[in-house]
């Protein structure tokens, strides 16, 4: 009954190919993630909002669920407060580096680290 | 879908085991929600390979509208993403099961739903909120499923292994 008996060759090379793919897409993400310029406050229905990271202070952003409030400082960005029940966008911590995420999806909200240049996003 | 009343109740206790699970999960406080273990979705595997693919949706489906009842979040956001992870999570399962029992064991049905569910779950929630942000945790979410589904699985096989020997599973 020992684990070896249990797992097929199949399986193996599932968890395998698994692992190999999130490690790469981990590492690709990092080492192209530059250090965050701009903080990207997209909220559904409206055009998106961009805030430098070297200017500290705190913004509020009403979704439909009512106000998110969010702290630019010198570790980064992150959510003080959130009208959803969850409060996972605030517990994504700080962001920093360019590709951090943090979402509310009941309050349609996304905040995204860009680098210097987001033309991406200002495009878009 | 049954005809005999022992498979109507082993099915019964399958889907309560699915409610009680899941709100048994649902209040142990976890880092992110799609960074739970999904203990739920132990009895749908289980009646996945002891009863087939019907009865692993009905008991899926029973988990999925009790549970959104009992936690309160029925028809909103969280439901809706956990419904169509859920179906896809299904779906992908059935898949791989079809291709045979040898190829893959229980531990790789579950991560294949794992993988399904978790990866529906960021498009879904993508579709949600209508851009593509979401996409950067594509690694978390994949390492999440195959720890979570390997977990899963090893669970289910042990628990299929403890039905087998009290008969349960008999076609008799």
């Amino acid at each position: 009954m020992a684990l070896h008996t249990v797992l097929t060759r199949a399986d193996k090379i599932l968890a395998l190919v698994v692992s190999l793919t999130a490690i790469g897409l981990a590492f690709y993400g990092r080492y192209t993630a530059e250090a965050g310029g701009v903080l990207i406050v997209e909220l559904a229905g409206a055009a998106p909002g961009i805030h430098a990271l070297s200017s500290y202070g705190t913004l509020s952003i009403t979704g439909p669920l009512g106000a998110s409030e969010i702290e630019i400082g010198p570790k980064g960005v992150r959510v003080l407060s959130a009208p959803c029940v969850h409060k996972i966008c605030m517990n994504s911590g700080w962001m920093q580096r360019a590709g951090d995420v943090a979402a509310c999806v009941p309050n349609r909200l996304v905040l995204r680290i860009a680098g210097a240049a987001p033309l991406d996003a200002m495009i878009r | 879908m049954f005809a005999r009343p022992r498979d109507v109740a082993r099915l019964g206790l399958m889907g309560s085991a699915a409610i009680v699970l899941f709100a048994f999960e649902s209040l142990v406080p976890k880092p992110l929600p799609w960074m739970k273990l999904g203990l739920g979705n132990l009895p749908v595997l289980v009646a996945l390979v002891s009863f087939g693919g019907g009865p692993a949706l009905a008991i899926s489906t029973t988990k999925l509208v009790v549970g959104g009842l009992l936690s309160g979040g029925f028809a909103g956001p969280a439901f809706v993403i956990g419904g169509g992870a859920s179906l896809a999570s299904w779906s992908v399962m059935v898949a791989v099961r079809r291709m045979g029992t040898r190829l893959f064991s229980v531990v790789g049905l579950s991560i294949w739903g794992a993988l399904a569910h978790q990866l529906s779950q960021l498009v879904i929630a993508a579709g949600y909120i209508g851009h593509s942000g979401l996409f950067a945790l594509v690694p978390l979410a994949l390492f999440s499923a195959l720890v979570s589904g390997g977990a899963i699985g090893l669970l289910a096989w042990w628990t299929l292994a403890q039905l087998a020997k009290i008969g349960w599973l008999d076609r008799g």
